[in-house]
């Protein structure tokens, strides 16, 4: 698969200079495994009214796809938080359903990237 | 405008800046309380200082308000080479002997003054070392000034003083370590200001000795003429905290009026003429168990805090466990090479450990090994991007390192987090500090470095 437009590689070199090889390991594995539980709790919040598992999921996946690399997954995180903050409820469900089409793809990507590590 | 201020608002108002702030004004003290709050009554916009007593006795104050109260109770009298006796004695005895045991090894000093008023006494101790050490710049010397009171605090870090800090100075000391900016006017050489870091720190509220703010493991504390505004039971406690953010055998210097408040059983006092020293005596190192089982570790981990508030809800956490336990214990007692090695081998079983990575990036920053803490603390942050402490660390290794963009910005990171807690809710992993006390801390520090 063709990650260059998923992965940003300066941001995920610039983790592998930080902590090497096992720590990137560990921050792409850990990303992984959180990514889709804070997704279903986000989706899970709002099929009942509550927005906060969405803030909460927009905020931190928006900082840790920072951290990583996953570019559209911290965009996309920025807009979801802002968009629970403001309490803009018609949007958020298409939101959510982008952000995890994004992790499906980036989670490839990044496999590949570990993968070649 | 005190003519409304009886009393019994002196009374409640005494009580009240002994508990808040130590501070201790007895009845025969009450003139010099009824002056200044008649200061601070101004500033705080109050016609009558009856009312502003009642407005401060009713109101939560802010930290910031507790700083304009402290600004306007707390004395700034002090000059060079204080008391001169004592700096004798550190000069041709203490400070000699620490140079030399440390010179064989690693090249290490640890000094704090931790009533620095605006400043005077931490350059002296900076000017000393400056003397005696003729291969300074090969040394980790670490000299920290700390004071209730910012105002003092933007003085001492702007080190400009007139003719009267000078009084019983030796000679030398202007001509060598001073330059004149405008007639009357003195600023401290660049190479002796950047060897002291001023920093905002209540003797009687906050937190110390403690890796956070850089007070642990001290070889000598000068705490001078501030013990004697504090109640007896209160200067004892502090006492008590100082003697802990001793490493073994290190000195505490207070003024000869305020020998009664050391009551510490560690510290012991070494009598010369004017003597007001006191040694810590020498307990046994702790010693690592290099072989914890790992399932040890694992079940005293804490789970990843829920809310997003509390600086946890990142996939990497923050977490903490024995072996951070055992670090800070160990970096606290000044043990810095086994307190690493403790941090490496949690490391080495759970590399997502904000914490751990944030304890090494002290330590190694006590070490004076900047390059290598500022990476530990980015990894800190990599982990968990909302680690308030990362951030105010990530600031003052920053402002250590003359960085002022970088200070700043980690400094604003943190105060934009603080945002989410209340002024009472403990900073996660501070040791009790509160995030108001933190938020008035770093904007004393902001000011600070925009006027240096």
């Amino acid at each position: 698969m063709d990650t260059e437009n998923v992965i940003d590689d300066s941001s995920f070199n610039a983790l592998m200079d930080l902590g090497g090889k096992e720590f990137v390991i560990q921050m792409v594995d850990a990303f992984l495994k959180y990514a889709p539980k804070v997704i279903g709790e986000a989706r899970k919040g709002l099929s009942t009214g509550d927005l906060e598992p969405a803030l909460r999921m927009g905020h931190s996946l928006h900082s840790s796809a920072r951290t990583i690399g996953v570019v559209r997954m911290k965009t996309l995180g920025d807009r979801i938080e802002k968009a629970a903050r403001e309490r803009l409820v018609s949007e958020l469900p298409s939101l959510v359903d982008e952000m995890e089409q994004v992790f499906i793809q980036a989670k490839s990507c990044l496999e590949e990237k570990k993968a070649g590590l | 405008m005190t003519a409304s201020l009886h009393d019994d608002d002196l009374a409640r108002l005494s009580d009240f800046v002994a508990e808040r702030m130590g501070l201790h004004f007895p009845y025969e003290r009450w003139p010099e309380l009824r002056y200044s709050l008649d200061a601070a009554r101004c500033e705080f916009g109050f016609d009558d200082a009856g009312d502003c007593v009642r407005w401060i006795m009713s109101a939560e104050l802010s930290p910031e308000q507790i700083d304009v109260l402290a600004s306007n109770l707390t004395i700034g009298e002090t000059y060079f080479f204080r008391q001169k006796d004592l700096f004798e004695r550190l000069e041709t005895t203490i400070l000699p002997t620490l140079i030399a045991a440390r010179g064989e090894k690693e090249q290490r000093l640890r000094i704090w003054s931790a009533a620095c008023c605006t400043g005077e006494e931490a350059f002296s101790i900076a000017i000393l070392l400056k003397r005696l050490i003729p291969d300074l710049s090969h040394w980790n010397v670490t000299i920290r000034a700390s004071d209730i009171n910012s105002r003092f605090l933007k003085k001492a870090q702007a080190g400009e003083y007139r003719e009267w800090s000078f009084r019983n100075a030796p000679d030398w000391l202007k001509e060598g370590y001073f330059q004149i900016t405008s007639p009357g006017h003195y600023a401290v050489l660049p190479e002796i200001r950047n060897m002291v870091t001023f920093f905002p720190l209540n003797l009687v509220d906050d937190s110390y000795p403690s890796l956070l703010n850089d007070t642990n493991a001290m070889d000598l504390i000068l705490c001078r003429n501030v013990l004697m505004y504090f109640a007896q039971d209160q200067a004892e406690r502090v006492v008590r905290k100082l003697a802990l953010a001793l490493a073994d055998g290190g000195w505490l210097g207070v003024s000869p009026c305020e020998t009664y408040c050391v009551t510490a059983p560690d510290l012991i006092h070494v009598g010369y003429s004017g003597g007001t020293l006191f040694r810590k005596s020498h307990a046994d190192p702790p010693k690592r168990e290099p072989s914890l089982p790992i399932s040890f570790f694992e079940s005293t981990t804490t789970p990843v805090p829920e809310t997003r508030e509390r600086g946890g809800g990142h996939p990497f956490g923050i977490q903490e466990n024995e072996y951070e336990r055992m670090a800070s214990k160990l970096a606290n007692q000044g043990d810095l090479e086994e307190a690493l090695a403790w941090c490496d081998q949690a490391l080495a079983a759970s590399p997502l450990d904000a914490v751990c990575h944030y304890l090494r990036a002290s330590i190694l920053s006590e070490q004076g090994d900047m390059s290598e803490a500022v990476r530990s603390f980015h990894r800190s942050l990599a982990i968990a991007p909302d680690f308030v402490l990362a951030h105010f660390a990530m600031g003052n290794a920053g402002r250590q390192q003359h960085n002022r963009q970088n200070a700043h910005r980690h400094y604003v990171n943190a105060l934009t987090l603080l945002e989410h807690f209340g002024p009472d809710d403990p900073v996660p992993y501070s040791e009790g500090l509160t995030a108001g006390r933190l938020k008035a801390m770093i904007k004393t520090l902001l000011e600070m470095e925009s006027l240096s």
